[in-house]
């Protein structure tokens, strides 16, 4: 039966459609970044020249350090220095980071900053992907007129439903493990790794952030809170997809709950804390690690919780608790829906 | 083997579609008519668990087919009124689909065998959505063969076929229903009256009849009469008050065919009745 829903998923032209260009945008973005620090001299020269300037005054970062580097930095070449530049002279570090209780690892960060939003969007191509190609999975049954003779046969409600969604699985996990290797590979190539020990509080977007990781420990959580959420993401498609009556139905139900609560829409209006966490929970922002590393911490019994670690571990429940759900009780009555 | 429905309810909201039936379905073909909302379908839906009854219970040689499950399906083969299908799987792929759903090889002989009994076996390679209405309907009844299903059943399994396909496919259920219970819904009551051994009328979703076919010849013969006619005005009476009339104009004058359980008028004489003037009359008293 696996098999058999393998080829049903592909046989669709669209799936095929969407499936490459995902890997055509993924490529295209890798391909922008060897064409920019690889065949382009000037540009290569300039991270060259970066890459070992930060690395000769990497380490804790003081205001002695800065002032140095500042002083031995030709400005014109980085724009990025000048949040940390008030009139030509460094900033003291204590007004830079003025939340941060803990010591912030000087380093190169420019090219990791710029990576993680490459990354979220590699994700999201793939939550994309999903709905297109999974959305039809259960409700394209009762539109086409198949789910009498489904419900009538033999492997027609367990062992099909368990194909399907074992193929959904397959197929996402397997197209996240490929975009990872060709989405991941160029920031450690372009960089040698150098500046993945830097703390990330160096991003200018990030440097009210309260989590004190560096750029390789915040790709990690990236990877494994876009792993779990893209799961999450195909859970809440499938459920959608045995629930309603048609596919455009679906497949409009899934990009809406995908879209919603979209915190760059909502801060232009409301620029609340708590709307923004909880906007920040919705299954496309929770990818973001950059906007789940900047949400305040959440103190409980006066214990400081970083707002990640706790959209980490609800993701997990609700991947748990979906999972269980969806095969526990949602699909152990299916019932027929007349078309 | 025996498939029997106990005191069989079934209601959607408010509006009850099936009423308290009882019925016993072994070896044979047994032809089920009734007009549009009579509770063909509903209750062939059941049958197939597709449906679960509000009340009631249906047995499967002393076993409940909801607890079976499974071992209940794997016996079954079901041809829906409405025929599913993939647009773009060629007709031998979806065979192969419908194969892995009914736990059989899906490179076996049986695609082949099924396929050659419907004369689709040189269709093979044909995209689902380039087949006529027809042969689709015959894909639809191969994939119920498929499994070689001791429960066949077929609801309007002739709509959309020519004579000759019809022809062919009531062959083929006379011959499979020495050792098999075959159920065939259908509103064309010739198709039923060829082949069925037993006919079951159902009508607002109570059954008005199950007889055998032998006992449903000798009632239609008391049902149905001729009277040749000239009185224009006589005729028209007669057709204005007997809906279920049949005209056929002769040199002698208008040949009347009128079911009715009374004699319609004095030149009236008894006729040998079909069963659709029997299917007719029945309904026609159910309603008054």
């Amino acid at each position: 039966m696996l098999k058999l829903e393998l080829y049903k998923i592909f046989k669709r032209k669209l799936v095929w459609i969407v499936f490459l260009g995902v890997f055509l945008l993924v490529f295209i973005s890798d391909a922008m970044y060897i064409k920019n620090f690889c065949f382009n001299s000037s540009e290569r020269n300039k991270l060259q020249y970066q890459l070992e300037k930060f690395e000769s005054y990497k380490g804790k970062l003081t205001d002695e350090r800065l002032e140095e580097f500042i002083g031995n930095y030709i400005q014109e070449e980085y724009d990025y220095l000048h949040d940390f530049m008030d009139d030509g002279k460094a900033v003291p570090v204590k007004k830079l980071f003025p939340h941060t209780d803990f010591d912030i690892h000087f380093g190169y960060f420019k090219l990791w900053a710029l990576y993680f939003g490459d990354f979220t969007k590699y994700i999201k191509y793939i939550c994309a992907f999903i709905v297109v190609a999974f959305s039809p999975i259960f409700s394209y049954e009762k539109e086409s007129g198949m789910q009498e003779i489904l419900l009538s046969t033999k492997n027609g409600r367990r062992k099909c439903t368990r194909a399907k969604v074992a193929a959904a699985f397959l197929v996402t996990n397997v197209m996240y493990l490929l975009v990872i290797a060709l989405g991941l590979p160029p920031i450690f190539i372009l960089t040698k790794g150098i500046g993945a020990d830097t703390s990330i509080q160096m991003t200018p977007w990030l440097m009210s952030s309260q989590l004190n990781v560096n750029y390789l420990t915040l790709l990690l959580h990236a990877v494994f809170m876009s792993f779990i959420a893209i799961n999450v993401i195909l859970l809440i498609t499938l459920c959608v997809s045995f629930l309603a009556k048609n596919p455009m139905v679906s497949m409009c139900v899934c990009m809406g709950v995908l879209l919603a609560l979209r915190p760059d829409v909502m801060a232009t209006h409301v620029n609340i804390d708590i709307i923004n966490k909880i906007t920040s929970i919705s299954p496309l922002n929770a990818i973001d690690c950059e906007n789940l590393a900047d949400q305040l911490p959440i103190t409980i019994a006066g214990i400081k919780i970083q707002w990640i670690y706790i959209v980490e571990v609800l993701y997990c429940m609700l991947l748990a608790g979906g999972g269980i759900f969806f095969t526990r009780v949602l699909t152990k009555n299916q019932k027929y829906y007349a078309s | 083997m025996r498939l029997e429905l106990k005191k069989i309810r079934q209601q959607y909201g408010d509006k009850l579609i099936i009423k308290d039936m009882d019925i016993i379905f072994e070896n044979g073909l047994y032809g089920f008519l009734g007009p549009n909302g009579a509770g063909k379908s509903t209750t062939i839906r059941m049958i197939c668990t597709v449906e679960q009854p509000v009340a009631g219970s249906i047995m499967y040689d002393g076993a409940d087919i909801f607890e079976m499950g499974e071992e209940y399906r794997s016996k079954l083969g079901y041809a829906p009124q409405r025929a599913g299908y993939y647009p773009n799987y060629t007709v031998y792929k979806f065979m192969q689909y419908m194969a892995g759903l009914k736990d059989i090889p899906v490179n076996g002989e049986a695609i082949k065998k099924c396929l050659e009994t419907v004369a689709l076996w040189g269709e093979k390679e044909k995209k689902m959505k380039e087949l006529s209405g027809g042969m689709k309907q015959r894909v639809n009844i191969a994939q119920a063969l498929l499994n070689d299903p001791q429960i066949l059943i077929l609801d309007e399994p002739t709509v959309g076929l020519d004579p000759n396909e019809r022809l062919n496919l009531k062959n083929l259920l006379m011959e499979l229903a020495e050792n098999k219970i075959i159920i065939f819904a259908s509103h064309i009551v010739s198709d039923v009256e060829d082949i069925a051994d037993r006919v079951v009328i159902l009508n607002k979703g109570v059954i008005c009849m199950n007889v055998s076919m032998e006992d449903a010849m000798k009632m239609a013969a008391n049902h149905v009469w001729e009277c040749t006619l000239r009185d224009n005005n006589k005729i028209k009476q007669l057709r204005t008050q007997y809906k279920e009339c049949k005209m056929q104009r002769h040199k002698d004058g208008v040949l009347l065919r009128i079911v009715s359980d009374e004699k319609p008028c004095e030149e009236a004489v008894p006729a040998d009745g079909s069963l659709e003037e029997l299917y007719l009359s029945i309904l026609k008293n159910k309603k008054g």
